[in-house]
């Protein structure tokens, strides 16, 4: 039987930093009331991005719909959440594509974490999109920080084409 | 000498800088609520700390943009490049003060963290969330003066690992009251 929404609060709420102690206690059944959750205007943020980031730690396809709704959220720190926990369903086109978008995100700390996303999963495929986010980046931080991606793209991409 | 009584009231001196304010509640808490819960818990080890400064980070746009989504690594390891970079902007801070920084997001390598205090050698510091928990500002700096997490996760505690399930009014143990007492941070 799914759990209440104030059960996955309550489990949420006493999560460890790795997450270890919770990770076995939510199931394929609680994920549409953890959907339902991540969004829910009576959510503090703090436990929502603790819910986006347990979410991204299951490494599911199934999960994919919930990530998608933190990073389609107006909440930046949900987005900036999400950006980084794709990281674990990159062999999936939709959260290629959700990474994909979030590169255009207007707040630094989505792009950012869009950015190491991409490094992190070695995503040659978003080489160019990184190119081009590269280019109209305004900040000179983020611009530093984004070289040093594309870099690794390269890299990459060269050492592919070799083998 | 039980629950710290009779002996003389060490201080430690803090210093907030803020890059985003701390969310009203119910999403986090008040700079006062945070220093009143903690004093209050501290009391107990006839601890106080005193908050010198709360100022928002003398920052250019660019850094304030670049480091308000802070990443920290594996946090309890050894501090990222930016928890580095962030440590360099003390002002005026002694040695051994410390320098509590509020980012609107604490990355950590699995995900989101309400706050980490892994800081570079000899510059004591600690980021937190600005949507943290009431318990968040003294946990971090209960790990600064030498406290590990309690493995029991009672929620009384104030060194339980989730400062979201910690219950009001936090506890220090007896042996976490003679540790944090013998840190070179107290005055």
């Amino acid at each position: 039987m799914a759990k209440t929404k104030e059960d996955i609060l309550k489990i949420i709420r006493g999560a460890k930093p790795n997450y270890s102690n919770v990770i076995d206690k939510l199931t394929d059944e609680d994920y549409p009331v953890i959907e339902n959750l991540i969004d829910d205007v009576n959510v503090n943020v703090n436990l929502a991005v603790k819910l986006v980031t347990y979410i991204g730690l299951l490494k599911s396809e199934k999960c994919l719909p919930a990530l998608e709704i933190a990073a389609k959220s107006e909440k930046r720190e949900l987005r900036t959440v999400a950006a980084f926990e794709l990281r674990h369903l990159t062999n999936f086109p939709k959260a290629v594509s959700l990474i994909n978008d979030l590169l255009d995100d207007p707040n630094l700390g989505v792009r950012k974490f869009a950015l190491k996303t991409v490094a992190a999963s070695k995503l040659i495929n978003l080489k160019e999109k990184v190119e081009l986010v590269l280019e109209k980046e305004s900040n000179n931080r983020m611009k530093i920080f984004s070289m040093g991606i594309k870099d690794s793209l390269d890299i990459l991409a060269n050492n592919t084409i070799m083998h | 000498m039980a629950n710290g009584e009779h002996q003389q009231t060490l201080h430690l001196n803090l210093h907030i800088k803020i890059l985003t304010p701390p969310s009203p509640p119910p999403d986090g808490n008040t700079i006062a609520n945070m220093m009143a819960a903690m004093n209050e818990t501290f009391s107990r080890a006839n601890v106080t700390v005193n908050l010198v400064t709360t100022d928002e980070m003398d920052l250019t746009r660019d850094e304030f943009e670049f480091f308000n989504s802070l990443f920290v690594g594996e946090c309890n390891v050894a501090p990222s490049d930016e928890q580095i970079e962030l440590s360099a902007f003390r002002a005026n801070a002694a040695i051994t003060d410390v320098v509590v920084y509020i980012c609107e997001t604490v990355m950590n390598d699995l995900g989101a963290l309400d706050g980490c205090s892994t800081h570079p050698q000899g510059i004591p510091m600690a980021v937190i969330r600005s949507s943290c928990a009431l318990y968040t500002l003294a946990h971090e700096i209960g790990h600064l003066l030498g406290l590990d997490h309690s493995p029991d996760q009672l929620t009384h505690r104030l060194m339980n690992p989730a400062p979201a399930n910690i219950d009001a009014p936090a506890k220090l143990i007896k042996s976490e009251i003679k540790k944090m007492r013998q840190s070179g941070l107290l005055n």
